[in-house]
């Protein structure tokens, strides 16, 4: 899965952080500040004080200043709690490496560096429902059953991601990022089981991985198309002009799927198999700049 | 629409090859995909106006198509016919080279094609005249003829066996229609020359349409049979028999001769011929009964396009010649006539003749010093007796006698002095011959003529002023030399070929004639001549065919061969005129403008060929 042995990416990895829009609340104690008071070393707010409060939290300052006992207040953080759905329907064991393997491979990077940040991962694959789930990796040494896992799960089937979601939305209640690794060519439509995953406020980043074949077809001639999911033939004479309505098709349905992730405050990114996996990991992971360091955040509209 | 080159379109095959091709390689592919989906929505877009786009991959086979209809129309070189109108002279060449099936089904065949096309194209005030050669040349219909009847006229023509006809006459019966004026003269023949006749028809607009492609051919040429010199046993008679066989291919050739008798088998020989070469095949000692031998050609390796030239026949036994003499008996004269092979001699002597109306039925009357009237106007060598004078005989002499004639004029090249020289002859005296118009001296004194040669169109006399009596030529060794030459000279073939006709020349009936001829051709089809312009002839165009024909007058049957043996007829493809399959329009080409229209075809599959190379260029497949 993730070469192990790729000490620099690893070490790239750690450096790369999960950004989200909005606070989510955390299981534990972690690195990602919350809504919820705490006791970071962050100042969030005063209150006033009240019989029972901890009085090592009294600013005295404020207090010879105004003559008035406040308490500090400080950010609580937590962890954050990162799915990772894989798409394992038939369409995804095509190309060379399959887009199920790049998607696998991806997964893990993922995983690997939510529990480098100290977060929740699972990862959990999908056809025409809900699949087998790995277990949460909070720590970086538990990813590695991670990369065990996804070497043993196969895909096939077809794809039905609208059941697909509302099985998510019954069996996680925990709200966090969610990172769905498809090529999104299903046949029922997306957008709406995005909206309603969105809706649940769930953090949403699109990874669609596709293949060079996908984006531009090497092949001219007359064919009879045959659908891996649905069986459905189609015959169709490529030619120079088909060729070209296919591109325009595939620009449409990929920056389609681009600009309602924007739209709708999700992160989007292309992934062609035929770019190596971390090129894609750094390219989702824009450098941000944040609390004066330099760091990689995911999602265009990182904060 | 025609076609100049019409066996360039069997390559239009290549067109349901192409597309049986195109349906092979344009089946089809399966090809799985991770979705149709995308794929469904291209084919939504291109299928908005869906009868052009679904065939529209097709756009190569289509050019494709055009590129293999462009150079095969092209090649084919098309052209519209275009119609006839004025008068139209159509001269059929029907000798026996126009047999020849080194073109199918043989160069006459394609020949009344053409003429036919030509009727064809004529509109409806057109007027056609037909004309047919062979060693005669005959006017079959005039412009005063309808076209449906000169159509019926040309479908029940048929090639004969005969030599070809002379180009002088040819132009002799185009120039017999030229009062008629008309517009435009077409030549269909194998050999006529079509620079010779352009040469020679001036004034109308010619086209001379040469049929054949190859010369390659076995004939025999010459054919004799003799008594040989060993006589059989049982009184039957040994013959040898002498067959010359030429080939006219370039190439050598293997054949078998064979010698049949009465339908029988007697002799065969094979032979192997050089390229353009004879070869002579002698049979010797052949036990033959009276009758007809018949050699025949098998070719065993090569081509030999035409079939007429490989049978010939010979009489054995019969007499050629029946000669009747008049006068004495006992002269050198009779032991000459007896010598002569082949002469069936019957004597008279002058007083018998006396009484005699009329003489005896023969071919020929030799008379010695005999001047019966029943000699005028038939074949005879006429001696006239020294001493009789102009009053006795008006009607050969006319006047006295001339004593000692000195020969002084010779006309040397005259068949009757053929190998003769007549300077040392004595004459004691000579009788003064009375001229007539047409007469040729062969031999003449100082103030009157020794020998006379006299034709028409009935008869042939030979007159001499002499009678065996009054000269030492008789005694000479030219004697029988001129006798011979005579004979030849008024016999004809009769007395050279072994009782065989030449297929063109006319034959003379031998014997006393009935009232009515009739003749068996060698397919058993029988005709009655009731009478001919000249009596006792039966005109060449009776014998069309090769073969044995039967001749009956009254009672009397004649077994007649007739034989091609003619070197121009034989020798297919002339050497000056080697590409004779291609048609040689002299003026006016029928299909004049089938190049043009070929050269823009041409240009037009190069052109789509542009076309298509820079779409695939610029599309792909």
């Amino acid at each position: 899965m993730l070469d192990l042995e790729d000490k620099a990416f690893l070490k790239t990895l750690r450096m790369l952080k999960i950004v989200t829009r909005r606070f989510f609340r955390g299981q534990k104690v972690g690195q990602r500040r919350s809504q919820q008071k705490g006791a970071s070393v962050e100042f969030k707010d005063y209150k006033d004080y009240n019989p029972g409060d901890d009085p090592r939290f009294l600013d005295w300052n404020v207090y010879g200043r105004l003559d008035k006992l406040l308490v500090k207040l400080f950010h609580n953080e937590e962890d954050l709690h990162v799915y990772n759905l894989i798409d394992s329907s038939q369409s995804m064991l095509f190309g060379s490496p399959s887009k199920f393997d790049h998607a696998r491979k991806l997964a893990a990077a993922i995983s690997y560096l939510a529990t480098a940040g100290q977060d929740r991962s699972t990862i959990q694959t999908f056809a025409q429902g809900l699949r087998e789930q790995s277990s949460v990796a909070t720590r970086p040494g538990h990813v590695f059953n991670h990369f065990h896992w996804l070497e043993k799960v196969e895909a096939g089937g077809e794809g039905q991601f609208g059941r697909t979601i509302d099985e998510f939305l019954v069996r996680h209640k925990r709200r966090g990022a969610v990172f769905i690794h498809s090529d999104f060519l299903m046949n029922d439509p997306v957008e709406e089981s995005l909206r309603r995953l969105r809706f649940n406020k769930y953090e949403v980043f699109l990874v669609q991985v596709l293949t060079e074949e996908e984006l531009a077809p090497p092949f001219s001639g007359m064919f009879r198309f045959v659908d891996s999911e649905t069986h459905l033939e189609r015959e169709l004479y490529v030619d120079y002009e088909a060729l070209e309505t296919y591109r325009q098709v595939v620009e449409e349905f990929t920056g389609g799927l681009e600009s309602f992730a924007h739209r709708n405050g999700m992160s989007y990114v292309r992934a062609s198999t035929a770019v190596p996996f971390e090129s894609t990991v750094l390219q989702f992971f824009r450098p941000v700049k944040a609390a004066g360091t330099t760091t990689l955040a995911a999602g265009a509209g990182g904060q | 629409m025609s076609f100049a080159g019409p066996l360039y379109l069997t390559l239009l095959v290549l067109v349901p090859a192409l597309i049986a091709l195109y349906f092979k390689k344009s089946r089809p592919i399966r090809k799985i995909l991770p979705s149709n989906r995308l794929w469904a929505e291209v084919q939504q877009r291109l299928n908005q106006n869906s009868i052009f786009q679904k065939y529209r991959h097709s756009l190569f086979l289509v050019l494709q198509l055009l590129v293999i209809l462009g150079i095969v129309l092209g090649l084919a070189r098309p052209y519209f016919k275009s119609t006839l109108s004025g008068k139209v002279v159509i001269f059929l060449d029907t000798s026996a080279s126009m047999r020849a099936t080194d073109v199918a089904p043989d160069r006459f065949g394609q020949a009344r094609d053409k003429a036919r096309s030509i009727l064809d194209r004529l509109d409806a005030s057109g007027k056609a005249a037909l004309i047919t050669g062979d060693s005669s040349v005959v006017v079959r219909a005039g412009f005063g003829s309808d076209l449906v009847t000169v159509v019926a006229l040309l479908d029940k023509l048929e090639p004969t066996d005969h030599p070809g006809p002379d180009p002088e006459e040819v132009v002799a019966a185009l120039d017999g229609l030229r009062s008629a004026k008309p517009d435009r003269v077409y030549i269909l023949t194998d050999q006529l020359k079509a620079a010779e006749l352009a040469e020679r028809i001036r004034g109308v607009s010619l086209t001379v349409h040469s049929f054949g492609s190859r010369g390659d051919n076995l004939a025999v040429s010459r054919f004799e049979v003799r008594p040989s010199s060993v006589k059989g046993p049982a009184k039957q008679a040994a013959w040898e028999a002498e067959v010359v066989v030429t080939n006219y291919a370039p190439g050598p050739v293997k054949t078998t001769v064979e010698l049949r008798h009465d339908g029988r088998e007697v002799a065969s020989s094979s032979t192997g011929i050089g390229g353009r070469a004879d070869s002579s095949v002698r049979f010797s000692d052949l036990k033959l009964a009276p009758g007809i031998l018949e050699v025949r050609l098998v070719a065993s390796s090569g081509d030999d396009f035409l079939a007429g030239d490989n049978r010939a026949w010979a009489t054995v036994g019969q007499e050629n010649l029946s000669v009747l003499l008049l006068g004495r008996t006992t002269s050198p004269l009779v032991r000459v006539l007896k010598s002569i092979r082949g002469v069936q001699l019957k004597a008279v002597t002058e007083r018998e003749s006396a009484s005699m109306a009329t003489l005896p039925e023969a071919e020929l009357v030799v008379s010695d010093g005999v001047l019966h009237p029943g000699l005028l106007r038939r074949n005879a060598v006429v001696l006239c007796p020294g001493d009789a004078d102009g009053v006795s005989a008006p009607a050969w002499l006319a006047g006295p006698s001339v004593e000692s004639p000195l020969p002084v004029r010779f006309e040397t090249t005259h068949p009757l002095l053929k190998y003769l020289s007549l300077k040392d002859v004595t004459f004691s005296k000579a009788a003064t011959l009375k001229r007539q118009p047409g007469d040729v001296e062969v031999l003449g004194a100082q103030d009157c003529p020794l020998v006379l040669a006299r034709a028409d169109r009935e008869s042939k006399q030979v007159v001499c002023a002499f009678s065996t009596a009054d000269t030492d030529f008789a005694m000479r060794v030219g004697f029988p030399i001129f006798v011979v030459n005579s004979l030849r000279w008024i016999g004809g073939d009769r007395m050279a070929s072994s009782g065989c006709l030449k297929l063109g020349e006319s034959y003379r009936v031998p014997g006393p004639l009935g009232p009515e001829i009739g003749l068996v051709s060698p397919e058993g089809r029988s005709v009655t001549l009731e009478s001919s312009p000249t009596p006792g002839m039966l005109l060449a165009s009776s014998f069309r065919t090769a073969g044995v024909y039967t001749v009956r007058v009254g009672s009397r049957q004649v077994a007649v061969p007739a034989v091609l043996q003619s070197f121009s007829e034989s020798a297919l493809a002339p050497a000056q005129d080697r590409d004779l399959n291609r048609e040689m329009p002299t003026t006016v080409a029928v299909g004049g403008g089938a190049l043009s229209t070929a050269r823009w075809l041409l240009m037009l599959a190069l052109m789509v060929m542009v076309v298509e190379w820079a779409l695939y260029a610029r599309y792909g497949g």
